[in-house]
């Protein structure tokens, strides 16, 4: 049960995040506070734990970050995100997407943290 | 506050404080967060590559519907009802494709870059504010109004700020990203500066200080030598044939040398542009093609970077079908052709520009001295806002000869005394409204119709027509003047030293289907001595002509191949010029050098490959550095002679004084001097013995100079004074050959760059390697979408 819900949970993130971002033009911080958003959703509707809410506020950033960086380089032929790489003396495009969703990652784990720590006993 | 709200609050803290570390410009990065998150930064601009390809758009400043259709190679074909909605979607599709590059090149003629890129930008804007580019600009939208072209560009604006008001942050180009700025409501004057940064680059060209200076060093009798007004007969070959009938020449005066100010300018002072520009165009009479259609070609070359500075496009609407580039900013097509007619154009380079030291009366410079009567000067305040500095003020100050542009506060290379200039960029005119005659010009004379508007930058306009005929025009305002009065900086004490006469225009040099069957220019000059004025210039050229005018005479007919062959010529006909003379000369131990073998073998080509085009072009440089070796003075700045000059100089006095080396005790003549650079050369090329291209080394940087958004090490053969003027940094821009098929002309074209100015789109940079081997894309001149092979559409309606 607590396995379904935590994947539940994942599917609704990413989807919220996805569809959110992809149909407005959001501030950059807007998937930080969206996670932060989740995280109560998670938390007192779902009841997932606070290892759960960590998890997922990474792994939601991160995954789709990284599919979505995929995806559009590969359409992309590789074109902008070689050019980025270049730019910031990246070796190639693929570590450039690996730096990205881990960037993104990190800093939702980081709400997702400071959430925890004010919503725990 | 127990410990627990101490470790929730750092943590806050710590998240609170990396968004907004990641949330701000530091220095010159760009706001990280932003770049980052996929959803805002550069992976957006991948994604705008993977646009549907059919979109649909309404506006309101539409008077029916319209289509844009780009074609496989991302050229864009409008297909409009009226010219209003033609020039309206112009502008709509140039910022949607070059968006960030018009906004830089207005904001670097409004003298405004420092505002986003602070104050590495200052002294650009400076030199910019004092030159009054905004000022000339403004001038020009003023006669737009008179001549009706106003509504042209006021539609143009709207189409481009049509664009940008859909736009979202996320889908803005990448530099805005970087650079982190905003694009802002384009307004009409942009054009307006676009059109005078053009004529600017393209007439700074004289040397004035630097001939004052030898002039006040040597003497006149010397400088008449290194520089005179015409190149030996057998090192010229004009624009209209030598022994062309002129009317009379009445006796021209010559400036008095009292005129000439006294001051020696120091060397750091000058901001001088690339001096290099220049232009290949020729047209073919129909008795001189083998199809039997006019044949024009035409290569502007240019100082080139990407995003390109062309952009290619096809106009169509009910009064025009025209087709080939503009440059991004304008409204209409700048070089190409329609239906009826082909145009091209090099540059005249005639010297428009008179510098004068202004004699101020007191140290606020509030009064000079003009016929011994004391004028007020008037002060321009100019507030430059830098970025991270606040507003810098300049005040320019303004006399009847011009503005102030180099005084003691100029740089932190001051001049010493106070320089104005007369510019005929100043002057009311109407380029615009050539350009925009010769989009619908039907025949030859309403070629010469559309010229008469066109003032600065002088310009070889070049024609062909569907009927065959060819035709040549150096057009432009020219001053009427004495003998050497633009060659020096003046004195700006009396108003008989002022530029206030001009060469009438129906007697700027022309000529219709000439007997030789074709019409050429490449910069050289546009007449011989026998033309009634007096003209200079800072730069004519004296070799690309040669070749051009010799290629074309010496075949009956020419097929559209051979013109291919022209355009990418690689002979040095410097080099075949200088050689043989620098190996009779050689000493007997240097000639044993294994590398005179392979010299010997040269064909003068400056192949890709080639190695002795290096070892030459070391060999050259090397040569005119020791000759010249007076005029390398640390602080006082100088300009070599042409090496032209020092051509029939070496040929006809040997023993000339300027060979001997200043550091040395003994008496040098031309021999030692060529023996001592082949030797010194040597040294130089063998460090690497590189090839032609790896030693020209030639690179196509982007605009703001974002290594990762340029091309380096570019393979490729030409270099300056050859037909394929491919050198490090400018080369053939746009090269263009169309032949003048009575029912529908056909073109090839190609140029160092892409249409896109996306580095996320693959139609940035895809025809550098076409560019670089002078290969070729047949445009697609249709009549209605169907003949097209389409890519993408946009469908535009009324609101």
């Amino acid at each position: 049960m607590s396995n379904f819900k935590n994947l539940l949970f994942f599917i609704i993130s990413i989807t919220v995040q996805f569809i959110l971002y992809y149909f407005t033009d959001f501030h950059w911080t807007g998937f930080l506070m969206l996670n932060i958003g989740l995280c109560f959703f998670g938390y007192y509707i779902l009841s997932i734990p606070h290892k759960g809410i960590l998890y997922n506020s990474f792994m939601n950033v991160f995954l789709l970050w990284l599919f979505y960086a995929f995806w559009i380089n590969h359409n992309n032929e590789g074109i902008m995100y070689s050019r980025i790489a270049m730019l910031f003396n990246i070796p190639n495009a693929y570590i450039l997407m690996f730096v990205q969703a881990l960037f993104g990652g990190l800093l939702s784990l980081l709400s997702g943290w400071v959430f925890v720590r004010w919503n725990s006993k | 506050m127990n410990r627990k709200n101490i470790i929730n609050s750092l943590v806050s803290l710590l998240f609170i404080g990396l968004v907004v570390l990641f949330s701000i410009p530091i220095k010159s990065l760009p706001i990280i967060g932003m770049l980052f998150n996929p959803y805002t930064g550069f992976t957006q601009n991948a994604r705008l590559e993977m646009e549907p390809q059919e979109q649909n758009f309404d506006f309101e400043e539409l008077h029916g519907n319209a289509e844009v259709h780009y074609d496989t190679s991302y050229v864009p074909h409008i297909f409009a009802e009226n010219d209003s909605d033609l020039y309206f979607l112009q502008g709509f599709v140039e910022a949607k494709d070059r968006l960030w590059q018009m906004d830089m090149q207005a904001r670097n003629g409004m003298g405004e870059l420092s505002e986003i890129v602070g104050d590495v930008a200052l002294d650009n804007d400076k030199l910019m504010r004092r030159l009054g580019i905004h000022k000339a600009a403004a001038t020009l939208i003023e006669q737009f109004k008179k001549d009706g072209t106003l509504a042209t560009i006021e539609q143009f604006s709207k189409g481009v700020n049509a664009y940008i008001s859909q736009l979202d942050h996320k889908n803005l180009p990448i530099e805005y990203k970087l650079m982190n700025f905003k694009p802002r409501t384009y307004q009409t004057i942009y054009t307006a500066v676009l059109m005078k940064i053009m004529a600017m680059r393209l007439t700074a060209m004289e040397a004035d200080i630097e001939n004052t200076n030898f002039v006040n060093t040597y003497g006149k009798e010397l400088f008449d030598k290194l520089y005179p007004n015409f190149y030996a007969t057998e090192s010229q070959s004009p624009i209209i044939p030598s022994g062309t009938h002129f009317s009379p020449q009445p006796k021209i005066d010559t400036a008095s040398k009292e005129w000439i100010a006294n001051a020696m300018f120091p060397k750091k002072v000058l901001q001088h542009l690339d001096r290099h520009l220049g232009s290949n165009n020729w047209a073919l009479h129909k008795s001189k093609s083998e199809t039997n259609h006019a044949i024009l070609c035409n290569d502007p070359h240019l100082k080139i970077h990407l995003p390109a500075i062309w952009y290619e496009m096809h106009l169509v609407s009910n009064q025009q079908n025209v087709y080939g580039v503009t440059m991004p900013g304008a409204p209409g097509i700048v070089l190409g052709f329609n239906q009826k007619i082909a145009w091209g154009v090099t540059n005249a380079g005639r010297d428009v520009r008179n510098w004068y030291e202004v004699q101020f009366t007191d140290t606020n410079r509030s009064h000079y001295v003009l016929d011994s009567q004391k004028i007020a000067s008037t002060h321009r305040i100019e507030r430059i806002h830098v970025k991270g500095k606040g507003t810098i003020v300049d005040t320019v100050i303004e006399t009847q000869f011009g503005p102030i542009i180099y005084d003691k506060k100029f740089t932190k290379n001051p001049m010493p005394t106070d320089l104005a200039l007369s510019w005929t960029n100043y002057l009311s005119s109407n380029e615009l409204k050539t350009f925009l005659g010769l989009n619908k010009a039907k025949n030859h004379h309403d070629y010469l119709k559309a010229l008469e508007s066109f003032y600065c930058p002088g310009q070889n306009f070049i024609y062909a027509d569907i009927e065959g005929n060819v035709a040549i025009k150096q057009q432009g305002l020219f001053p009427k003047t004495v003998i050497d009065k633009d060659k020096f900086v003046l004195k700006g004490n009396a108003k008989r030293q002022m530029m206030d006469q001009f060469i009438p225009i129906n007697e700027n040099p022309y000529i219709l289907n000439p007997e030789r069957g074709f019409v050429s220019s490449a910069n050289q000059h546009p007449t011989d001595n026998s033309y009634p004025y007096y003209y200079s210039s800072g730069d004519f050229e004296a070799y690309r002509n040669r070749r051009i005018n010799d290629v074309l005479s010496s075949k009956t007919k020419h097929s559209i191949q051979d013109m291919k062959n022209l355009q990418g010529d690689n002979l040095g006909l410097m080099a075949k010029e200088f050689l043989p003379i620098f190996l009779q000369t050689l000493s007997p131990k240097n000639l044993e050098n294994p590398t005179i073998k392979e010299l010997k073998k040269w064909d003068y080509f400056y192949n890709e490959e080639s190695k002795m085009a290096t070892f030459f072009d070391i060999w050259m440089k090397n040569f005119e550095e020791m000759v010249w070796d007076e005029l390398k003075s640390e602080k006082v700045v100088y300009e070599f002679p042409k090496t032209i000059v020092l051509y029939n100089i070496l040929k006809s006095e040997p023993q000339f004084t300027f060979f001997d080396n200043q550091s040395t005790r003994a008496i040098e003549t031309a021999n030692d001097i060529i023996n001592q650079s082949f030797e010194k050369s040597i040294k130089d090329y063998e460090i690497n013995k590189k090839t032609w291209w790896e030693y020209k080394d030639t690179e196509i940087p982007h605009l703001a100079k974002i290594p990762a958004f340029g091309r380096y090490h570019v393979p490729s053969g030409g270099n300056k004074h050859i037909v394929n003027a491919t050198w490090k940094d400018w080369a053939p821009s746009w090269r263009m050959i169309v032949e003048m098929k009575p029912n529908r002309p056909e073109a090839w074209v190609c140029f160092p760059g892409g249409q896109s100015g996306s580095p996320a789109s693959k139609f940035y940079d895809n025809q550098i390697n076409s560019w670089t081997k002078v290969g070729y894309r047949k445009v697609v001149f249709s009549y209605k979408p169907s003949e097209l092979s389409i890519l993408k559409s946009i469908y535009f309606h009324k609101k």
